[in-house]
């Protein structure tokens, strides 16, 4: 996804601040706020800071903010969700299970469908997927839409290793969620992990569809189909690659930040070199400007490199020298 | 007007009709709170097959709008899924629904959970307002109960303060028992939510927040939103995007260059990818 340059810089600063200090519940609070909103992700430091936090300043998160906000408890326990999904990802499931016991059930009770699928995750976390299953069936069975116990369904499938079925499951969750991008993009990585290429393509194509401006299903896109093969394909997938180059060229934007396409770059030279061997027409089949194209991807990958990793610049040499076509 | 500035009001109407109507209101909408929310925990289910019917909706928009970014074979297979005469999901939801006698005005009145949402949602409103208004009107009548302080108000105001006496000479600032109800059940939505509002519901927010985002109830019956995306997608004239990527992706750069070289007329040259570009124009 498209990540917001000024947010990751705040992240930065929030985190040597964070650091620096030491600890300073009001900072963390507004740290973790971040977060939320943001959506960036800072795994281990929430997991560390957020534990002192709530088992230290629990009684002050919640009294204070009582004061100046009434809608702010929710925060508090939002708070607590946060921090106790970023325990599981740490794989503290003791830790987690000690915050979701002492705060979450006594305040919301066994019933809640929140709190119960954080304990699932927890039982999932300590490998007990049967269990936790059966919390997610339970779940669904009181609430049949409910997306994210799907989607923690397919999950447990996946950890287990049984693709194929996380496969089938999620494919029935995509007969009802179809504008589910999150889903699409897991369908797809599943697919390629079992080498089924041609699904993950169609995977792909609908992520292009829900998001037609995001260059990286481009590239992908087009990894997929040059994957595949064939003469024709790896004139498609140069094709993709070219409109991701498109999208996200960094010639039109500011110096200042290396390029982050290069992918692009190398899938363009790749394309026709491949093509050319399949095809064993040399360059007579190409179009002028796939070869004009062909000839700047080798410059422009050169001078990427002399500029940003120098050092490199041999190996770049030699996998140009090694691709070229027109020379031979 | 002298005579209108002397009427004195009887402190026990302040005691009996004043007060009395201003408390019985302030329970009662603390009553109507507390039962609205109870009500309102019994939340709303969705039905998958709802969420399916909006969901396919807006995933024909999408082909509809970006069917252009795709290859023509992907876009078609996608067409038949869509818009196949035996097969599609468009077509298929069709052919279910005219079958049935009641036709679209049944499918119109199926589903009836918004309806009695919005019922519930009335009763709780509807039912105090009335019992109240008739309370009023049978113990209050006719009494002069508050007197405005500020200002005298302008003739219009008439009806509106002093329902129940029909008096035209009393002054306007005068404010009839049922009138002061009024005022007190328009005033008492403030008053509420600094009194109620401390109070904290758990169910509001993390109950119910992640759990099932609600799509708005439909309106229109859905085979008709059904068949204007299948128009649509069947009117689509597949123009690939990517025909002629590569010479357009040149034009951009050679575009780009353009302006820079405008731009820096001084000395400094342009980066080494830029000039090799050019270097190759040239040959």
């Amino acid at each position: 996804m498209d990540i917001n340059q000024s947010e990751v810089a705040q992240l930065k600063e929030y985190r040597e601040k964070v650091y620096k200090k030491s600890f300073d519940a009001k900072l963390v609070i507004e740290f973790l706020r971040f977060l939320r909103i943001t959506k960036l992700r800072s795994t281990r430091l929430v997991a560390d800071l957020g534990s002192t936090l709530l088992s230290k300043y629990f009684s002050k998160i919640t009294t204070e903010n009582e004061v100046t906000n009434t809608f702010s408890v929710c925060v508090a326990y939002d708070i607590v969700e946060q921090v106790v999904l970023a325990l599981l990802e740490c794989n503290k499931a003791k830790e987690a299970s000690e915050f979701i016991e002492d705060r979450l059930v006594k305040k919301f009770g066994e019933k809640s469908v929140r709190v119960s699928r954080l304990r699932a995750m927890q039982l999932e976390c300590s490998n007990t997927f049967g269990k936790a299953n059966d919390i997610y069936v339970g779940v669904l069975e009181k609430y049949p839409a409910d997306q994210l116990t799907m989607k923690r369904q397919v999950s447990i499938l996946k950890s287990k290793g049984q693709y194929q079925q996380a496969i089938t499951m999620l494919n029935t969750y995509l007969q009802a969620f179809m504008i589910d991008p999150e889903a699409w993009l897991e369908l797809a990585h599943l697919n390629i992990k079992l080498l089924s290429f041609k699904n993950a393509m169609f995977c792909y194509e609908e992520l292009i569809l829900a998001a037609p401006i995001n260059y990286i299903y481009y590239v992908k896109y087009a990894e997929l189909i040059y994957s595949i093969g064939g003469a024709e394909n790896y004139i498609v997938a140069l094709k993709y690659y070219t409109h991701s180059l498109e999208l996200n060229n960094h010639t039109s934007q500011d110096n200042a930040i290396p390029p982050t396409n290069l992918t692009a770059l190398y899938g363009i030279i790749m394309c026709i070199f491949s093509f050319c061997n399949t095809h064993g027409y040399g360059t007579t089949k190409l179009r002028e400007p796939q070869i004009e194209l062909y000839q700047w991807c080798q410059s422009e990958l050169r001078a990427i490199t002399a500029k940003y990793t120098p050092h490199k610049l041999s190996i770049v040499n030699a996998f140009i020298q090694h691709t070229d076509v027109l020379n031979k | 007007m002298n005579v209108q500035e002397a009427l004195v009001l009887d402190p026990a109407i302040r005691n009996w009709v004043v007060i009395p109507i201003a408390l019985i209101l302030i329970f009662v909408s603390a009553l109507k709170f507390n039962i609205a929310n109870l009500m309102s925990q019994t939340e709303r289910k969705q039905s998958l097959q709802n969420i399916m019917e909006l969901q396919t909706i807006l995933r024909a928009k999408r082909l509809a709008t970006n069917s252009n970014r795709i290859p023509y074979q992907s876009f078609n297979s996608r067409k038949q899924y869509f818009t196949n005469r035996e097969t599609g999901i468009l077509i298929a939801k069709e052919k279910n629904t005219s079958s049935n006698p009641m036709g679209v005005l049944g499918n119109a009145f199926k589903d009836q959970s918004g309806v009695t949402d919005m019922l519930k949602g009335n009763i709780v409103n509807f039912v105090p307002q009335v019992g109240l208004m008739a309370w009023v009107n049978h113990f209050f009548s006719g009494f002069v109960a508050v007197k405005i302080p500020f200002f005298p108000l302008t003739i219009r105001f008439k009806t509106f303060l002093q329902r129940g006496i029909e008096m035209s000479s009393l002054d306007v600032s005068y404010v009839s028992s049922l009138s002061w109800y009024f005022l007190c059940w328009f005033g008492m939505e403030g008053i509420n939510s600094i009194l109620l509002a401390e109070k904290y519901q758990p169910n509001s927010t993390l109950y119910a927040s992640q759990l099932e985002q609600g799509v708005p109830p439909q309106q229109q019956p859905i085979t008709q939103l059904y068949t204007n995306e299948r128009e649509n997608i069947e009117l689509i004239n597949h123009d690939w995007l990517m025909e002629n990527v590569e010479q357009r992706f040149l034009n951009k750069l050679k575009n780009i260059e353009e302006v820079k070289q405008s731009n820096k007329t001084s000395t400094t040259k342009s980066s080494s990818s830029s000039s090799l570009l050019k270097d190759k124009k040239k040959k």
